[in-house]
């Protein structure tokens, strides 16, 4: 490695670390730099990088000098300087600061940028403690604290699913928030409405690299009834693009006027949710959309999948998830399909390898592309086929020395008449996804993943590898072997009809809720002599 | 503090009084050092007799709705209370927000107590094994870096003379006396270099760590101070002399420090030895690549040290255990080294320890007893002695509290605490096995028993499982107990194990066999020092 490369990058970052003026273009070319950066220097030559910057600041905008530190080396303590500091900042660091800090950062270590070295306890310590203040800054500062509510007696009759995002039936957490609303309605009598809060930041509220915007599906504004595969559910939407104080007031309000008797925070870092578990205001359950531990104030938190992801938690940092915790398993449900596989222009191929996902930019980095190179070497004739949009992808893959075999199919409408066409999928390491593994093993459709993430949890251990030689060795396997082939698609279709299928999910669900109404908790006064005299 | 928000309200009310005690401290307005012992006392108890979840509670309530905007006061106790590692990066974290505009003397006190409490084991392992190399670490390169940016402490480049080395500085940071382990050490590294090798050295005595409280953080630290150790003399120790400047000032300001740079710029070494981490004297020529600097820890693990080379406490490479992301800045300057210890003169005879000739004695030796002997050892000692009828546990040590904490122990009849024993290696005659509080210091107290054949009972980790080696390494706690009862029982695995000591005491700890290693590697930083400026 070329010793001035440190200097030269500290160079080419100067103008960007010390600017006084920002737009969404100046962002972007900031963040095309780090990237830049991130691919051609090597680990030791990003943290010589970091250190020149740390020891000698250009800048005293910690937020953007310590994300872009963190974002050349994945080392937490950048985010931990971060949050200190807003932490410290107290009441003069306004809470949309913190809620775009926070979730910044929470993308970041969803998509696996974290070295492993402050990891076990970042998320459990750190960023659930800068949560927990978020939470309490909002409800002090903003005066955003929700009435508390005695419960009616008898059993739950109204729910409310609150969703940080709410986009229409090609988002997969959009389908699932739907689908569990529907099911209480339909198979268990519940009266239900989603709350659609949009409380993922929608604007940029500071200079943390790189930017994180959800999206918004403007339509929904206001209250509606919204139709997904013939089937009807009440919705209530908050559209605005700024976080504050009046936009949570609304939603709070909206809670009190739908009266629920519990609410469901679909998703952990639920703002909304939170502010009304804080206030021990109504009971709230916390349904995760992702594996490992959840940042929730939900007063019952449950499992993603098989297992327990509190048992392994440091010591000091797990009481307050281990207490809340219940086992439960997410579950999904195959959406409709046509009779027919798909072509997808991809002919006569013999046999196609399927990635999927809605991240593929990302996720599909140059390590996971080394992954399927070799697969290739040792499949001749296969393809691998991309199914989910993309941005940059296209372009790197033509770049492979097996570019004619990998081919980017952008978004796809009926993913299950792709997974018909496909001999197996190939999971990249990657937190998300369960939803697109879910899909295929519903259909039979093998997968190939490591043993974290969404994905292991949903295909259980039996579909699981542990390691890339392993990897290699079961995909050239499922290629050459239809006999293979079938038992493991066998499995997959066991898995998802015993475990997987959301069927099972429900009726689970609600008992929990009833659990956490029956829960003595905080100041919730649960005496049959209140609940008598409640009208 | 009935009523403050969030802040638990255990049924018992002896907790309940804990508590509102610490509430009442943490809102408090005026303090003396009288009000400080208290509150770290109090503090001290709370970790004793309230259990963690309890502590856990409080300090979550507390830190959620802190009664004071007193960071190091508040965090200081949060850990006191916990061992979490939280508390102490949000007061770095805090202090580096304000490095060019807290007062230096803050910083440099805040360092000292919290390393302190890290010294004595006090942090829970969940943040443990990142906190020393990187935020401690960096808290002390962003210090350093402040102090000579501030106070214009930035010594001269000095090329380096032709030939071998011919002049050596010894700094530390507190010379006490022969009573005083690391001081004997200090002395013995200047006395050797200067007689076995011909040098022309001198100790520079710079008093650098705490002298005075300075701030609210709990528990304070002030160390001992020598105060007819003032200005340049001759030191005599054990009939042998080498020339010593003392720094007494008790105040941290840029005149001491001046005072001190200067001082060696007259001496004009060689090279400096920095006798021990955080030697903030010889990391500011390190730092300002002034002359060469080699560091000779005093104990085992990181050391927070900007030297161009960093010695090792024993033969195994430590850096190649740390976390991959922060072994850099130590793995490249670290080289493997046995620090090593010298017999103080002992009385041909066995004294009476106290002792009397019958039971088998088991010895505990340390200078923080009090700390040390807490109430999990304790408990691992009654387990010892449930093992081995008529044997009794002896402590040698200045202490306190320990006394009564022993009376009221299972065994209590059977523990005895000496007090300071001024004549170890004689003690040690009398005594069967060392038994080795977890700890982090210690080490020439294992180097001694070796020597003088006496077993040692430890656990892998510090200094005392550097010094005793593996052989007198267990695993856990049954097997410690293991250990002892087999060395009570078996007079035949004794006689073997304190031969196989005096021999590792022989071949590997004598720092004898040290010293010329030692100058090697001075000549070493000294051709690093030369060469064109790497990156640090």
């Amino acid at each position: 490695m070329n010793s001035a490369a440190p200097g030269d990058a500290v160079a080419a970052l100067m103008p960007f670390l010390t600017a006084r003026q920002f737009n969404a273009d100046t962002l972007n070319g900031f963040v095309a730099v780090c990237d830049r950066l991130r691919g051609e220097l090597d680990l030791s030559a990003r943290l010589d990088v970091a250190e020149r910057l740390r020891i000698a600041p250009p800048t005293a905008d910690v937020v953007r000098l310590s994300s872009v530190l963190f974002h050349l080396t994945g080392d937490l303590y950048h985010y931990q300087h971060i949050l200190h500091y807003l932490h410290l900042g107290g009441d003069s660091v306004p809470p949309q600061l913190m809620h775009y800090v926070y979730w910044g950062m929470a993308r970041q270590l969803f998509m696996g940028m974290a070295a492993p070295e402050k990891a076990d306890s970042f998320l459990v310590c750190d960023l659930f403690r800068f949560y927990e203040a978020l939470i309490d800054g909002i409800a002090g500062r903003w005066g955003i604290v929700p009435a508390r509510r005695a419960p009616r007696p008898g059993p739950i009759r109204r729910a409310v699913v609150v969703t940080n995002q709410f986009l229409g039936t090609r988002h997969q957490p959009s389908r699932d928030a739907f689908d569990f609303a529907h099911r209480l309605q339909a198979e268990c009598g519940v009266e239900t409405a989603i709350l659609n809060a949009n409380l993922m930041p929608l604007r940029v509220e500071g200079l943390f690299v790189p930017p994180f915007l959800g999206e918004v599906e403007a339509r929904y504004e206001g209250a509606a009834t919204v139709e997904m595969y013939g089937r009807h559910v009440r919705m209530a939407s908050f559209t605005g693009r700024a976080f504050d104080a009046a936009k949570l007031r609304a939603i709070v309000a909206c809670v009190d006027d739908l009266d629920p008797d519990v609410l469901i925070a679909f998703g952990g870092s639920n703002v909304a949710a939170d502010l009304v578990a804080r206030a021990d205001a109504r009971p709230v359950v916390c349904l995760p959309t992702t594996s490992g531990p959840t940042t929730s104030l939900a007063h019952l938190v449950l499992g993603y999948g098989d297992g327990d992801p509190t048992a392994a938690l440091p010591p000091l940092y797990r009481a307050p998830f281990a207490a809340r915790f219940r086992p439960f398993n997410f579950g999904f449900f195959l959406p409709p399909t046509a009779a027919a596989p798909g072509d997808f222009g991809l002919g006569d191929v013999p046999f196609v390898f399927a990635v999927v996902g809605t991240r593929l930019d990302q996720e599909v980095d140059g390590a996971f592309l080394a992954l399927l190179e070799e697969v290739l070497d040792r499949c001749p004739g296969a393809v691998i086929a991309f199914a989910g949009e993309v941005a940059g992808l296209p372009g790197r893959l033509a770049a492979s020395r097996h570019a004619a075999r990998l081919r980017s199919l952008g978004h796809v409408d009926d993913i299950r008449a792709f997974h018909a066409r496909c001999g197996a999928v190939l999971n990249p390491p990657r937190q998300g996804g369960g939803g697109s593994a879910a899909i295929a093993i519903g259909d039979g459709v093998p997968v190939v993943t490591l043993a974290a993430g969404d994905v292991a949890a949903v295909v259980g251990p039996d579909l699981r590898v542990a390691d890339r030689g392993a990897y290699v060795e079961r995909a050239a396997a499922l290629f050459a072997d239809g006999g293979l082939r079938a038992r493991l698609g066998a499995l997959a279709r066991r898995r998802f009809a015993d475990t997987v299928d959301r069927r099972h999910s429900v009726a689970r669900l609600l008992a929990l809720c009833e659990e956490a109404r029956a829960m003595p908790s905080g100041g919730r006064d649960l005496s049959p002599a209140s609940q008598g005299s409640q009208p | 503090m009935a009523g403050q928000v969030g802040i638990p309200t255990p049924s018992d009310p002896a907790a309940r009084a804990l508590i509102d005690g610490l509430m009442d401290h943490l809102a408090a307005r005026d303090f003396d050092a009288d009000r400080i012992a208290r509150f770290a006392e109090l503090c001290e108890r709370m970790r004793r007799e309230l259990d963690l979840d309890t502590r856990i509670a409080v300090a979550d309530a507390v830190r959620r709705n802190p009664p004071v905007g007193d960071t190091i006061r508040v965090h200081s106790v949060l850990f006191q209370l916990t061992g979490d590692l939280y508390h102490y990066e949000r007061i770095l974290h805090y202090l580096l927000f304000g490095i060019d505009a807290v007062a230096p003397e803050l910083l440099h006190y805040t360092y000292w107590c919290l390393q302190r409490q890290l010294f004595l084991g006090r942090a829970a392992p969940e943040k443990a094994a990142a906190f020393g190399p990187c935020d401690l670490f960096r808290f002390y390169d962003a210090m350093v870096r402040a102090l000579a940016r501030r106070w214009s402490l930035v010594p001269p480049r000095h090329a380096p003379k032709a030939g071998p080395i011919r002049r050596v500085a010894v700094v530390t940071n507190q010379f006490t006396g022969d009573q005083h382990q690391p001081t004997r050490d200090a002395f013995d590294v200047a006395a050797r270099l200067q007689d076995e090798h011909g040098l022309d050295v001198a100790i520079i005595n710079a008093n650098l760590m705490p002298l005075r409280i300075e701030n609210l953080f709990i528990p304070p630290m002030v160390v001992e101070l020598v105060e007819r150790y003032e200005g340049v003399f001759a030191m005599e120790m054990f009939g042998r002399r080498v020339k010593m400047a003392s720094f007494t000032g008790r105040a941290f300001e840029r005149a001491k420090l001046a005072a001190i740079v200067g001082e060696i710029e007259g001496y004009d070494p060689d090279v400096l030895l920095a006798f021990g981490g955080s030697n903030i004297v010889c990391d500011l020529f390190a730092l300002a690549r002034a002359r060469p600097v080699l560091c000779l820890p005093t104990s085992s693990g990181p050391t927070m040290a900007l030297a161009d080379i960093l010695l090792g406490f024993d033969e195994h490479d430590y850096t190649a255990d740390l976390p991959a992301l922060y072994r850099a800045p130590f793995a490249r300057r670290f080289r493997p080294f046995s620090f090593g210890y010298t017999l103080p003169p002992s009385d041909g005879a066995a004294a009476d320890a106290g002792a009397g000739d019958g039971p088998f004695t088991f010895a505990v030796v340390g200078t923080r007893l009090d700390e040390e002997v807490d109430d999990a050892f304790l408990s691992l000692l009654d387990a010892v002695l449930d093992r081995c009828p008529g044997a009794v546990v002896t402590f040698a040590g200045p202490v306190r509290s320990l006394p009564g904490r022993l009376a009221v122990a299972r065994h209590g009849g059977r523990l005895h605490s000496l007090g300071h024993v001024a004549d170890i290696r004689a003690f040690y005659r009398r005594c069967g096995a060392l038994l080795n509080p977890p700890r982090q210091g210690g080490g020439a107290s294992a180097a001694y028993a070796l020597a003088e054949g006496l077993p040692v009972v430890t656990f892998a980790g510090g200094d005392v499982g550097s010094v005793a080696g593996a052989g007198a390494h267990v695993a856990d706690r049954a097997a410690y107990v293991e250990r002892a009862a087999a060395l009570f029982g078996d007079p035949q695995r004794r006689a073997e194990q304190a031969a196989a000591g005096r021999a590792r005491y022989d071949a590997v700890i004598d720092r004898r066999r040290s010293i010329g290693r030692l100058l090697h590697y001075a000549e070493e930083a000294r051709a690093l020092f030369a060469a064109p400026e790497t990156p640090r």
